[in-house]
Order: structure tokens, then C-alpha cells, then sequence
């Protein structure tokens, strides 16, 4: 466990899903966090969870991702408000409706890409501030998706936003380069909350089981990269997209 | 804009902390005066003064009152 006063914030957006839960939780053991989603109450429990397991500082940022306009002012007010600044960023906050092209609105696009990709630059544009967090952001972690290289039914507005942020990413590296690490990762899709349903079909399940050489990824499978990629021992890489699918895209077998 | 005004806004763009700059301040001495810093002052001229300034010629400043003579 780091010492306390050497420890540094990550903020995580999403982090009331399952993947922000585990991967805050596995956080708290060496950062403090700030987290934020639109789920409130499920933001609660984990900010309950991580206390109950940890002894990390936790503060919750309530702040509508989609409310484009107000994400600088009401970031660099928890900052302030909390006197904390934040060197780490895991962008998580991911929902999107997923339907059959015909059926998607302009607003699906537009919500996706608000949340996946402005409201991911506005944070990053705040972070790296002197004025709102004294330029102490040095690693932004992009949660992209396998969807982002790879099409899926459905999956257009999440499929385009999860690539746009990879082209987001490549640009702040370069842009942010030395003081700031900017990388994503693509994770194959993973039993979660949100698709465990999904997986209780037998014929869902067996299929994804061939589908996936290293078997069926769960959101701990990810712990070990997002550590690594926030961490100094990251000090090389900038710039990359790490994919995390147990071999999915990679399989050629026919 | 008067010369408080100019100075707060060329610290805004450089992102330099509030009140460290003056009219004789140094660009190169300062760790801040980096090419993120003259594309920032680029596009400022372009959008909010209507001034086509090239890199070359902001390179070419030597203290805070040279960007303040052409806003």
C-alpha cells in the first residue's frame, strides 16, 4: 500500500458499472479516486465498496456528462472545493443505444459522441491546466472498445465513438507529449452486469467460448494493463491501442 | 483591452500562473514559451483580432510587450 501523503487521484468517469467498480477498487490500493457517473446511487455503492475495502480518500464529482457546457467549471470546482489535484484518468463512461441503423436518432450519435469523446477531451483540457489542477495530469487512460476495429449489428454509434476515441487519444499523445502519457485500451466484450444476461444463454455463451481463444473475459482481466498504463514503469508508451480480448481479433482460424 | 487586461490574457494563453508576467518578460526564459504556446497565440491573433501572424514571426518575440503590440 503506498503511503498516504505520496498518494496521488485518478479520476474515473463510468465508474458505477462493473468495470468501474473493479478496476477503482483494485486503484484504491495505491491512488486515491474521484469518481463520477450518471448513475448516482450506483456510484454510491461503490464509493461504499472501496471504503469498506480501503483506507483511499473518496470523492464523488456529480456532473452530467452530456451537459457538455458545465463539465469544465464543475470539475475545476470539486478540485478546488477538495483542494486535491488529479495525475491519473480512466475514461470509462460509455452508455449508448445500441439498435438496428433504421432505427437510430440523431441524438444517438450525437450522445455517444458527447460522452465517449468531447466530455474525454474537456476533462483532459481541465486536467492539464495550471489554473484548475496545477498540470498535474501525467497519464490518460481512454477505454475504448474491440468494437472500435471491428463491426458489430447494432453497434454504429458505439462502434464510431469507441474509434473516435482512439483518434482523440493518438492526438493528445503527440499534442501533450512529455508531460502527459495518453493510451487506450480495447476490450473484447466481457461478462459484466450489463451482459450477463446475454451469457446465461447457452447458445450465446457457447458461441462467445469459441470466440474467444483465452475464454471469456471478465472486467478483472483488465486490472493488470490500466495499473501499468497509469504507472510510471508506462514511461515509454504513449499513443498505443492495447487491445484486451483473449485473442478475439487476433484468431484467423476459418 | 488595457495592459492589465492584454497581460491576464497572454498568461491565459501560455497557461502561466496569474501575475507572472509582465511587459518585459522574457518569452525565452520562460519554461511555458513552447510551440503549444505559439500555436495557441496563432490562432488568438486569427480568431480574436482578425490577424494572420505566421509562427516564423512569433518566434521572433522577445518579451510579452511584442505579443501586446499586436493585440
Amino acid at each position: 500500500m503506498t503511503d498516504q501523503a505520496e498518494r496521488k487521484y485518478v479520476l474515473i468517469t463510468g465508474a458505477a458499472s462493473d468495470v468501474g467498480r473493479v478496476l477503482a477498487l483494485d486503484l484504491s490500493s495505491e491512488y486515491d479516486l474521484l469518481l463520477t457517473d450518471y448513475d448516482v446511487e450506483e456510484l454510491e455503492n461503490t464509493a461504499k465498496a472501496i471504503r469498506e475495502h480501503s483506507s483511499a480518500n473518496v470523492i464523488l464529482w456529480e456532473q452530467d456528462l452530456l451537459d457538455g457546457e458545465t463539465i469544465e467549471t464543475s470539475l475545476a470546482e470539486v478540485l478546488k472545493d477538495h483542494g486535491i489535484t488529479v495525475s491519473k484518468f480512466i475514461h470509462l463512461a460509455g452508455f449508448c443505444r445500441k439498435a438496428p441503423l433504421k432505427m437510430m436518432r440523431h441524438s444517438d450519435y450525437n450522445d455517444a459522441f458527447k460522452l465517449m469523446v468531447t466530455s474525454a477531451a474537456m476533462i483532459i483540457k481541465s486536467l492539464t491546466s495550471r489554473k484548475i489542477n496545477a498540470r498535474a495530469l501525467d497519464a490518460a487512460l481512454l477505454v475504448s472498445s474491440s468494437s472500435a476495429i471491428r463491426g458489430v449489428k447494432t453497434f454504429s454509434a458505439y462502434g464510431a465513438a469507441k474509434a473516435a476515441m482512439n483518434g482523440l487519444m493518438r492526438n493528445l499523445a503527440i499534442e501533450l507529449a512529455p508531460r502527459v502519457r495518453v493510451n487506450s485500451i480495447l476490450p473484447g466484450g466481457m461478462i459484466t452486469r450489463a451482459t450477463e444476461a446475454l451469457y446465461e444463454d447457452e447458445a450465446f455463451r457457447s458461441r462467445a467460448e469459441k470466440l474467444y481463444p483465452l475464454g471469456i473475459g471478465t472486467p478483472d482481466k483488465l486490472k493488470g494493463m490500466v495499473r501499468l498504463l497509469l504507472s510510471d514503469d508506462a514511461d515509454w508508451i504513449t499513443g498505443q491501442e492495447i487491445v484486451i480480448d483473449g485473442g478475439r481479433t487476433t484468431d484467423g482460424t476459418e | 483591452m488595457d495592459i492589465k487586461e492584454k497581460i491576464a490574457k497572454i498568461e491565459e494563453l501560455l497557461d502561466v500562473d496569474e501575475g507572472t508576467l509582465t511587459e518585459d518578460t522574457v518569452l525565452a526564459e520562460l519554461d511555458e514559451w513552447d510551440s503549444m504556446s505559439i500555436l495557441s497565440l496563432i490562432v488568438y491573433f486569427d480568431e480574436e483580432c482578425g490577424k494572420n501572424i505566421s509562427g516564423e514571426e512569433i518566434k521572433d518575440f522577445e518579451i510579452v510587450k511584442d505579443i501586446m503590440d499586436l493585440m
